[in-house]
């Protein structure tokens, strides 16, 4: 499973086993201390056994050897031996047994002084009874017994009741560690049941978790195969779009090859029957000038000045659809040197009109500078044209570094702002023909080089008071 | 045949500016021999028939039944014999494509008919005062 809840399990694991451990190994020592306490106590047990061994011993030495002088039976005598012979051992063994008792070891000294005491007197009767007879051997014995000596019973007891001291107190070790056992045993149990319950828990915990992830991941498949069909649609939305954009940019292309031949032969075939007219009407005026009167000749005047907007028209409109065919390319453009060139040609088209043009200096741009130039053509042709009717034309050309934005603004009659959305639309016009001639196509054919820039395009004015217009280049 | 030698062939479709095309030149004192061809396939048989004429200049318009403007010129310089030949095309149509395709076919001159007729009337005479007079001629051959 690649989930990070499985790391988890790893020190849970662990620390179950190093409870489980410490838990057997505090029950396998309590158990220990309870063996050991009950071998103490089965010692102790022997221990006494051993004294009432010597005792025994001693007592049976003593009665073999008190038969024997009173009935001379040498059965007697042999068992006397026997009993005399154990008496080192069993001690030597109880010596063993108490050697982690001081207080037992001077016991056994004293002890083992009293029993050598007696079997030597025992010797020395069973001598006495060999040579002197019954009433020598009788008389150490009763000597013996009137003597103040010590005798091997109390000094048995005494070692028995230090035993029985030990007894009480191993009995007590054995109780202690017998509920010290059990109640480890039985916390290490408990212990070890929570321990599971609580790993069982974690266990089902856990599953369910995976679970979880399990309808999670489930459910996040079936989302990614959801997105997977989206992505799909969208792809085969995207290769429709482009199928669409193909068909329709094929189309435009087909509709613009169309545009073209029609401007071409607009260009071509509009201006030849203009050019007869215009031809002819001359030729008329002047071949048969005397054939016709005054009127005549007005007319013929009008027939030839309409041949010429006619002409005009045709240019402007030409122009107006280059500008949209053509290829937009964009360099640095010493726009201050261009307004200045366009400045000159129009002060020779108008040698009759006084103007003045104040061009700010070092203008520079990032643009197309044929289409630029057409631009400020028809911006300050319409600025000369505008201020035709005052007594010097003042135009001015300037750059506005923080806005971006250049500006044509003159001092002529200006446009009444209600109109201004129809400015830049070809054929609108806000003037008629005669106040100021024009073709209604300039102003969208600077809108038109601007927009394909980029760039916008507004003007500001009021009847009387000049207008100015700002554009930038995007 | 010295006439002929002194000759403008003039490739125009519409009488009216061939009317009015003569009395342009006529009226600038120009009163060379022009030979006119109604279309351009006239105008390559004119040149490159059996009877081959040998204008001084040649006067093409491009937009011409049949054959247009830009394949007559083709044609011109494409033989020997009318490759030298200076040739002006004189339209109406000032796109820029067809100035380029004209020169780099090898046109000589490349003149906007303007529709005003006294501008027309003026580059009229200019053209025939250079290529007639001023304008000195590849030797015969």
């Amino acid at each position: 499973m690649p989930f990070s809840k499985g790391s988890r399990i790893g020190p849970l694991l662990v620390a179950a086993i190093v409870i489980v451990l410490l838990n057997t190994w505090f029950a396998v020592a309590s158990v220990r201390t309870l063996s050991q306490s009950e071998y103490w106590l089965s010692h102790t047990w022997q221990v006494i056994g051993q004294v009432e061994g010597i005792v025994a011993s001693v007592r049976d030495a003593d009665s073999s050897a008190s038969g024997f002088v009173l009935t001379g039976d040498t059965n007697r005598l042999t068992s006397y031996y026997l009993a005399r012979q154990q008496v080192t051992p069993q001690i030597q063994r109880f010596r063993e047994l108490t050697s982690d008792n001081p207080r037992q070891r001077d016991n056994a000294d004293r002890l083992e002084h009293i029993a050598a005491e007696r079997l030597a007197l025992l010797d020395q009767v069973i001598a006495a009874k060999k040579i002197g007879g019954t009433e020598a051997a009788a008389s150490l014995l009763t000597e013996d017994a009137s003597s103040a000596r010590p005798r091997v019973r109390p000094i048995a007891e005494s070692m028995q009741d230090e035993e029985r001291r030990l007894l009480t107190i191993r009995e007590e070790d054995v109780k202690r560690s017998t509920l010290v056992a059990l109640l480890s045993v039985a916390v290490a149990s408990g212990l070890d049941l929570l321990l599971i319950v609580f790993v069982g828990r974690i266990l089902v915990r856990e599953r369910e978790m995976r679970m979880q992830t399990q309808t999670a991941n489930r459910e996040l498949e079936m989302a990614h195969a959801e997105v997977e069909k989206n992505v799909e649609t969208i792809r085969q939305l995207n290769t429709e779009l482009e199928e669409r954009v193909r068909s329709r940019t094929m189309e435009l292309e087909s509709t613009n090859r169309e545009l073209e031949a029609f401007s071409y032969s607009v260009s071509h075939d509009l201006r030849a029957p203009l050019r007869t007219i215009d031809g002819f009407s001359l030729a008329l005026q002047e071949d048969y000038e005397e054939a016709v009167d005054e009127t005549g000749r007005d007319y013929i005047r009008r027939v030839r000045s309409g041949v010429q907007r006619m002409g005009g028209l045709i240019d402007a409109l030409l122009q107006l659809s280059r500008i949209t065919r053509a290829e937009l390319s964009r360099r640095e453009v010493d726009v201050t040197a261009l307004a200045e060139s366009v400045a000159e040609n129009l002060k020779e088209e108008h040698p009759e009109q006084q103007i003045h043009f104040d061009i700010d200096p070092g203008m520079h741009a990032n643009a197309d500078p044929d289409l630029l130039r057409v631009a400020f053509e028809n911006l300050m042709g319409n600025a000369v044209k505008f201020s035709s009717k005052v007594s010097v034309s003042v135009i001015r050309v300037s750059y506005d570094p923080e806005k971006k934005r250049f500006e044509v603004a003159d001092n002529g009659a200006g446009f009444d702002m209600q109109y201004s959305s129809k400015l830049f639309n070809a054929f609108n016009r806000l003037h008629g023909d005669k106040d100021f001639k024009g073709s209604g196509i300039g102003l969208a054919t600077v809108a038109r080089v601007i927009h394909r820039h980029h760039g916008t395009i507004s003007a500001e004015s009021s009847v009387g008071n000049g207008a100015r217009f700002f554009f930038t280049l995007g | 045949m010295a006439e002929q030698q002194r000759s403008i062939l003039l490739v125009e479709d519409d009488p009216d500016h061939e009317a009015l095309t003569i009395r342009a030149l006529r009226k600038s004192n120009i009163v060379n021999d022009v030979a006119i061809a109604r279309d351009g396939e006239e105008a390559v048989n004119m040149l490159l028939g059996p009877n081959p004429i040998k204008p001084q200049v040649i006067l093409l318009d491009l937009k011409l039944p049949k054959l247009d403007g830009l394949e007559v010129l083709r044609r011109i310089r494409e033989s020997d014999t009318t490759r030298t030949l200076p040739v002006v095309i004189l339209t109406s149509s000032d796109e820029e494509r067809d100035v380029v395709r004209s020169y780099s076919l090898g046109v000589n001159s490349y003149i906007r008919k303007p529709v005003n007729f006294s501008d027309f009337a003026e580059a009229t005479r200019q053209l025939g005062m250079y290529w007639l007079v001023l304008n000195e001629c590849p030797p015969k051959p």
